[in-house]
């Protein structure tokens, strides 16, 4: 290639020079308007969302708190995927129950054995925390585990009876899905919407271990008379095989959108048995 | 040979891109869940301990929980040989409840669960010989029989252990505690 010696007009280099002051004018130009900036303004938007909460004699159990001051809590900014997990039966056998959340364990005195056969209050139900309705079941595990802190599946879940006065639960207004049967856990499905900010009836009232956990059949009488000169001690002992057991309740409760809810129920509670139609839950 | 390649490649980003969709479908709808556990640790069975006393002529029946559940108890107390007591046994019968049973033997029900570390009223039971001419010539022998059972339920009132007079257990003072009826 050849390059050939050509000499530059004046012309061009005029031209050549008026393009770098335009060039170089553009770029201050570009550079005087990025300094120039609005305020910031910060646009927060917050989607509505379900809340659910376990009532347990009248109180969120997850939160230790009663449930209104729990709902202000999320109110208040917390963020809502921050689960607690809750604790049952805490307070079963104190004499008063009522202080439950507001007053420790160790001020309501000792309390007394969870004695066999005996009934004690025991209210679960469920609460929308929120400003729109939902759709609400709950599933409820009970299981044995013994001394050695081993699952004692020998000894029947029924032993542990959640009852509503005296039925096996409350069916006016919720309903057993018999397909989520097993020994240990039963599903119920709250026949009604829960409307917005509103509790559901109670799924049960009463907690009892079945008396025949005390049978004869595992009873052993011991007998021992100790003498000290003239005085006479007869000492009685009395023993049964499932001493130091102890029962457990797991529930879990559940809420689902009322849009699309058999969609919603199908997709999230993955059962084909359960439809929901005008604010009535079916359960086949 | 590329042309088919590249069919391949569309085809595995169409199912890639419907599946993606559908698991966006399922995470729009609004659930929310609580969950809660708990559990407690029964105490079954007991301990009794009965005292009679140390003096001869005379029964000073007391009985004590030495266990770690509440009790219900009944004592009776059983003699043969010589008529032993001139006087009926001395008890508070705001305390105790007597009552016999088919085979004739009296017992005596301790109307108050007894808590573990409690111990009931007593009773006192004198024994006083009375008898005519010359000391009878034959030995005697008092028994103080004490029986007690965990205290357990049916709902709401105790269970009558077998053998034991019901109306009188369904009438023992139970211990309060939070049942969830108006009062108790």
């Amino acid at each position: 290639m050849k390059f050939r010696n050509t000499k530059l007009s004046k012309r061009t280099l005029a031209l050549f020079a008026a393009m770098l002051v335009a060039l170089s004018g553009g770029l201050i130009g570009t550079q005087a308007k990025l300094s120039i900036f609005s305020d910031f303004y910060i646009a927060d938007f917050e989607l509505d969302h379900l809340q659910v909460h376990l009532i347990e004699n009248g109180k969120d159990v997850c939160h230790g708190e009663n449930e209104m001051t729990s709902v202000h809590r999320y109110d208040s900014g917390e963020a809502r995927d921050q689960k607690y997990h809750g604790n049952l039966v805490e307070y079963l056998g104190y004499k008063n129950d009522t202080h439950y959340g507001d007053t420790p364990a160790y001020e309501l005195g000792t309390p007394g054995n969870i004695e066999p056969g005996r009934t004690y209050k025991e209210e679960i139900s469920a609460k929308n925390g929120q400003d729109i309705d939902q759709y609400v079941r709950l599933t409820v595990k009970k299981y044995w585990v013994d001394p050695d802190g081993k699952k004692a599946t020998y000894l029947d879940p029924a032993l542990i009876r959640l009852t509503y006065n005296g039925k096996a639960y409350n069916s006016s207004a919720w309903q057993r899905n018999k397909k989520e049967h097993s020994a240990e856990s039963e599903t119920y499905y709250l026949t009604s919407m829960l409307k917005a900010n509103k509790r559901s009836p109670l799924l049960f009232n009463e907690l009892t271990i079945d008396n025949s956990i005390v049978s004869k059949e595992n009873m052993t009488i011991e007998t021992k008379e100790n003498k000290e000169g003239n005085k006479i001690t007869k000492i009685y002992t009395y023993s049964y095989d499932y001493d130091n057991y102890t029962f457990y309740i797991e529930a879990s409760v559940q809420a689902i959108q009322t849009h699309n809810v058999n969609d919603a129920i199908d997709s999230l509670w993955g059962v084909e048995n359960v439809s929901a139609k005008n604010g009535k839950v079916t359960v086949k | 040979m590329k042309k088919k390649i590249s069919n391949k490649i569309l085809v595995i980003l169409a199912l890639v891109l419907c599946l993606s969709a559908s698991v966006g479908m399922t995470l729009a709808y609004f659930n929310d869940y609580e969950d809660a556990s708990g559990g407690a640790t029964l105490n079954l069975g007991g301990k009794t301990e009965l005292s009679e006393g140390e003096d001869h002529d005379q029964k000073d029946i007391v009985i004590k929980n030495t266990g770690k559940t509440n009790m219900i108890v009944r004592v009776a107390i059983m003699g043969e040989g010589v008529r032993y007591f001139k006087n009926a046994p001395k008890y508070d019968s705001d305390d105790w409840a007597l009552d016999t049973d088919s085979n004739g033997i009296t017992w005596y029900y301790y109307k108050k669960v007894l808590a573990p570390g409690e111990s009931t009223s007593d009773i006192l039971a004198k024994m006083e010989f009375s008898w005519e001419g010359d000391e009878p010539d034959y030995s005697f022998e008092i028994t103080v029989v004490h029986e007690s059972a965990q205290a357990v339920y049916n709902g709401r009132t105790l269970a009558c252990p077998a053998g034991w007079k019901q109306s009188i257990v369904k009438n023992i003072k139970v211990p309060a505690v939070n049942s969830g009826k108006e009062g108790e």
